[in-house]
């Protein structure tokens, strides 16, 4: 009975993880979050621009549930181990999904997403250690913002030097 | 059952007939036999009653062990129907007005409505499947408990 409950005390809170940031994402159109309403207006007569900046915020909103993990508490690191594996395999899903719907989007965008992929691939390979996929973790939402801002960016100067 | 050991007491009754006992020693003899079989067939019945009786207490006493496990996994789906019916008549709504209230242009706010149908609907999903992933689980020890159970019934009998 008490692995039963450990196990459904952990699908209740990945449960409560997902309900969460879905909760958050609502909020954020309907409270008009600053990083939703900036690029509406910005680029609303480019729709690659819309394209990418909507990408960004859904990859943005993505990591955000890895923080939201990070700070979960757990009654074994195999419970974590297993958190992070279903939150991966959520994870990958969406970015394959992000490959496919790339009509409108540049090469670069394409480039960022297959690395992200790989990425993650190679974090959740079962080799790899738990704390090393911590420390690269952290580092990559900010890599992500960066990027993203980087891409979009280059394509503004296309549009302002045609 | 009862027909054919009714037929084979018959069989056996007429045998007896053609033999050249006594007419009190067949009657006797008919009568002890009807006893023992009216025995063996009461103890057989009683232990197949026996069976059926411990294996539909063992069954409840799982519901019981698992009653709450049935019941967190109900109740989450029962939250996630909900939940998503109240995103499509409800959020959506006010998603839409909020946007229009900020003066989006609607082309634009319908292509970032559509992104955040499609998100919450992937993460609406994965959700389900975490609680069918319960359900299934559940599923699986119930019936494994009590195929150990029917099986052990079965050897004692």
């Amino acid at each position: 009975m008490k692995n039963m409950l450990t196990n459904l005390a952990l699908k209740e809170q990945l449960n409560t993880l997902f309900r969460d940031r879905r909760e958050v994402m609502v909020l954020d159109f309907i409270h008009n979050n600053f990083e939703i309403m900036r690029p509406m207006f910005l680029y609303e007569n480019d729709v690659v621009l819309i394209r990418l900046s909507i990408e960004s915020y859904i990859l943005s909103w993505i990591n955000s549930h890895w923080i939201v993990l990070d700070q979960m508490s757990f009654n074994s690191e195999e419970e974590k181990s297993a958190a992070e594996r279903i939150l991966y395999q959520f994870v990958i899903d969406f970015l394959n999904d992000m490959k496919e719907n790339t009509l409108e989007s540049t090469d670069l965008f394409r480039e960022l997403i297959k690395s992200k992929i790989d990425f993650y691939n190679d974090l959740f390979d079962i080799s790899k250690k738990t704390v090393k996929r911590q420390n690269q973790l952290k580092y990559s939402y900010e890599r992500d913002t960066v990027l993203f801002e980087r891409i979009i960016s280059e394509e503004v100067k296309k549009r302002e030097n045609t | 059952m009862e027909k054919y050991t009714d037929l084979a007491i018959d069989d056996i009754l007429e045998i007896l007939d053609g033999t050249e006992f006594d007419t009190d020693v067949k009657k006797q003899i008919k009568k002890g036999f009807e006893r023992i079989l009216d025995e063996y067939l009461t103890e057989k019945i009683k232990n197949r009653l026996h069976v059926i009786y411990e294996y539909e207490k063992h069954y409840l006493e799982l519901i019981k062990e698992y009653k709450e496990e049935i019941k967190f996994t109900n109740s989450i789906q029962e939250d996630l129907r909900r939940e998503r019916s109240q995103f499509f008549s409800q959020s959506l709504k006010e998603v839409t007005e909020s946007l229009k209230g900020a003066q989006v242009d609607s082309k634009v706010a319908s292509i970032w409505i559509e992104e955040l149908v499609k998100s919450y609907t992937k993460s609406l999903d994965m959700s389900d499947t975490i609680s069918s992933i319960q359900v299934m689980d559940t599923l699986s020890r119930l019936r494994e408990d009590s195929k150990v159970e029917i099986n052990s019934l079965h050897s004692n009998e």
